[in-house]
């Protein structure tokens, strides 16, 4: 890993300042998340002060400081998810995973955020389970689908 | 790929690699539509996906595997009826292409052995496609006979579901790229600058600003380097005109950077996406890819002299990066913060230096103004807003989708005779235009005709083209809520009015559907003030703000107290949510003469709001409850009832 994410940074080396946000992109497919070691390497390599990069990869919500679990719920929060009640499904997976939106849980297994539109409004409420989007009517429907990305891991 | 596009700065052109040479042959494969296979095609939108389009893709697959049926399975994308997907289309030699809906997995087997037997299946049926030379088939309506097709003009979005995206064999067979061809041969780019001009076009993207008079801004200045940007960032929440675009017929928006660069004068042009578009963003990858390799971009294309190099520049997006300061921005590498116009982007954008950015519909409908000139494009819709308009129909009706429109169009028909009103028993109560920062319409101002200029008039923009159909079971002051905190959420934090504007509306509307947890000192009366605050705080963020998201957060919220006052009124003055959308208002009593004292409703409440002696009549104690309503669930002898 860490390797390479040093030849990613190698190959930023002589880009443009313009670049920083494909930059950290990347990272964030490489690790999963935005560790502050990267951030302070990347700000040494573009010699912008570590507070200008994390600002920027604050500024965009794509960007997490934390590890995703294995289990990455991402839950459509669109108007038209929200009519159909994603509001509530995401209380009541919050009490669900003991987990609030935008962490993950202790042991690593689920981690959960709001995405914004996923583009499927006519079949809302939608979920992201580990990059495939899915129809919840019900949150008997959601559990049933988490626990079955869980299955997949084992 | 996407870090060598992020420097479209004045730099060595020759860094980018020769486009390869056109190929002698561009025939073979045009005829896909009179080919002597059978052809299957399944919707693979981001919409046709979530409704389990993979699953039925496979079942296709495995079904073709097991019969050795000889059948070509093609990959399209959405058709624009998004809530009757996973779609599955199937055309016999010689036969009209036939369209069928909600095709699960488990159902494909059924229905292609009835097709391969060259039966008409009677479940899951549409309608049928015109095929010209081909049969009908007797027993199945035509799609443009049906409602939802025969009251649009589909022009823009033609081959959306029908064609294969990336083949841009079929492309080409259906006359794409010929416009482009015959002006960088034969015609200036006076000659399309004046088309466009003379077509009237108005940017799809909300703004509604003449698309020829903004290229002529930009074409007056001097300057090393001009950019131009197709804006694929939509972050409209519940609208998605532009993905599908995208996902159906990247080509069509490809071709239209092709020509607006060529009026411009410019060689290089940006398509900038969200990255989570990832189907739209690896569609237009293959598209550009393919049009590389067939000649019609690089340099000197196909021996004309022009240069063009698009790059699709995947980006993280937000919100506000719809004002196009913001966007630059982001682009260059910075946070997505506007900045104060003038100087518009048009006289000092990227890297300071002239810009133009419209809108991925905008640019759709540049080849299709061309292909019909002017004069023919402008028999559609209006005469100060001609051609037709995008709508992404979602919410609470029964059709939900993609439609074009004639601008001009009542928005009546498009939320009846299309999207076929609100299921029974329900009403249609309002339509919210344009997303969190657009209007919101009561029924009684439907009969409204879609249109820049006549909604103008009106002082109701139209937006980019998302349209939520809102039902009687809707509550309004809890979608009030919901758009005060995205607008929250989404203001960039530059401006003081709307950054403290955003957060204090959402605040009130917080105050006003839920129930507040601590008790605070005269709770009821900082309610009361923060509405009566609201109308004067809109006004000042509408005058104050820096750019368009801070200027249009509250135009929503006025309507909606305008319009449905009665609502904001039952929330704040007698706490109650008729729709029962605002669970923390609900209040629940147990029935003294069912309960007998089980303890199952006590057991279950989070708040310890439930108290009562063993096998005596519970009760629940009003403060306390916070209407999550575990106990109505739990109780087994329906003694929980709301009040």
């Amino acid at each position: 890993m860490e390797s390479r994410l040093s030849e990613l940074l190698r190959s930023y080396q002589s880009k443009k300042p313009a670049s920083l946000i494909a930059a950290l992109s990347e990272i964030q497919e490489c690790n999963g998340f935005l560790e502050e070691g990267s951030l302070s390497q990347l700000a040494a390599l573009y010699n912008l002060p570590l507070s200008t990069v994390a600002g920027i990869a604050g500024f965009y919500d794509k960007f997490r400081f934390t590890a995703p679990g294995r289990v990455s719920i991402s839950l459509c929060r669109g108007t038209s998810c929200h009519l159909s009640g994603s509001a509530h499904l995401l209380t009541e997976l919050e009490n669900w995973l003991k987990i609030k939106e935008g962490t993950t849980s202790t042991d690593g297994t689920f981690s959960l955020q709001i995405r914004p539109c996923a583009g499927a409004c006519a079949h809302s409420p939608v979920v992201q389970i580990n990059g495939i989007t899915h129809r919840v009517n019900s949150f008997e429907k959601l559990t049933e689908l988490i626990a079955h990305a869980q299955r997949m891991l084992a | 790929m996407t870090h060598t596009a992020l420097t479209p700065e004045p730099i060595a052109n020759a860094a980018l690699p020769q486009a390869g040479q056109v190929s002698g042959s561009k025939a073979s494969g045009l005829r896909i539509s009179m080919s002597e296979n059978v052809l299957v095609y399944i919707g693979m939108g981001s919409c046709g996906l979530a409704a389990g389009a993979a699953a039925t893709k496979q079942a296709i697959l495995e079904f073709v595997q097991q019969t050795g049926w000889n059948c070509q399975v093609v990959e399209t994308g959405c058709l624009g009826l998004c809530s009757e997907e996973p779609m599955v289309d199937v055309a016999l030699p010689g036969k009209n292409r036939l369209s069928f809906v909600r095709v699960q997995a488990e159902e494909v087997e059924e229905l292609l052995l009835e097709m391969m037997q060259g039966l008409l299946p009677g479940a899951h049926l549409l309608g049928q496609h015109r095929n010209t030379g081909c049969i009908p088939w007797e027993a199945a309506p035509y799609l443009d006979e049906l409602p939802f097709f025969s009251n649009q003009q589909r022009i823009i979005t033609a081959r959306c579901g029908i064609a294969d995206p990336t083949s841009i064999e079929s492309y080409l067979a259906e006359g794409g790229f010929s416009t482009y061809l015959e002006c960088i041969r034969h015609h200036t780019p006076d000659f399309v600058m004046d088309t466009i001009r003379r077509s009237g076009l108005r940017g799809r993207g909300g703004s509604g600003f003449s698309t020829g008079a903004k290229w002529a801004l930009a074409r007056e200045q001097v300057s090393d380097e001009k950019y131009l940007i197709c804006n694929a960032a939509e972050s409209d929440p519940g609208a998605y005109m532009n993905r599908f675009l995208l996902e159906g017929d990247p080509y069509l928006v490809l071709e239209g950077i092709a020509l607006a660069a060529y009026a411009l004068g410019l060689s290089r042009a940006i398509l900038y996406i969200m990255d989570s578009f990832e189907l739209a963003a690896s569609r237009c990858q293959t598209a550009l890819q393919r049009m590389q390799q067939s000649g019609y971009t690089g340099f000197n294309i196909l021996e004309t002299g022009v240069d063009l190099h698009i790059s699709i520049l995947k980006m993280p997006g937000a919100y506000v990066c719809g004002e196009e300061t913001a966007l630059i921005k982001s682009i260059e590498g910075k946070r997505a913060i506007p900045e104060p116009k003038p100087p518009f982007p048009s006289e000092k954008g990227l890297y300071g230096r002239p810009t133009i950015i419209n809108n991925v519909e905008t640019l759709a409908n540049v080849p299709v103004a061309m292909r019909l000139g002017a004069d023919q494009y402008r028999m559609n819709g209006t005469v100060d807003d001609p051609g037709t308009k995008i709508f992404c129909v979602t919410g609470q009706g029964i059709r939900r989708g993609i439609v074009e429109v004639a601008m001009g169009t009542p928005l009546s028909k498009i939320v009846y005779a299309i999207g076929g009103g609100t299921p029974e028993g329900t009403q249609v109560k309002a339509i919210q235009l344009g997303g969190p920062s657009g209007h919101c319409l009561p029924v009684s101002k439907l009969n409204l005709v879609t249109g820049y200029q006549s909604m103008q008039a009106q002082g109701i923009a139209l937006g980019t083209g998302g349209l939520v159909v809102l039902s009687s079971n809707t509550c309004m002051v809890d979608l009030a809520a919901f758009n005060a905190a995205f607008l929250m959420r989404e203001s960039c934090g530059k401006c003081i009015p709307c950054r403290e504007g955003t957060r204090r509306v959402a605040e009130i509307m917080h105050a006003i559907t839920h129930r507040s947890r601590q008790v605070v000192a005269h709770e009821g009366l900082r309610r009361f003030r923060g509405v009566m605050q609201l109308r004067e705080l809109a006004e000042v963020m509408q005058e104050t703000s820096l750019c368009g998201l801070g200027r249009n957060a509250t135009n929503a919220l006025t309507d909606m107290i305008e319009h449905f006052r009665d609502e904001f009124e039952e929330h704040i003055y007698e706490r109650r949510c008729s729709t029962g959308t605002c669970r923390e208002l609900r209040l629940f009593a147990i029935d003294a003469e069912k309960c007998n004292g089980c303890y199952a409703c006590h057991k279950v409440c989070p708040e310890y709001a439930i108290i009562g002696q063993p096998r005596q009549p519970h009760f629940v104690v009003s403060n306390k409850c916070t209407g999550c309503g575990k106990c109505a669930e739990a109780c087994k002898f329906n003694a929980v009832v709301q009040v």
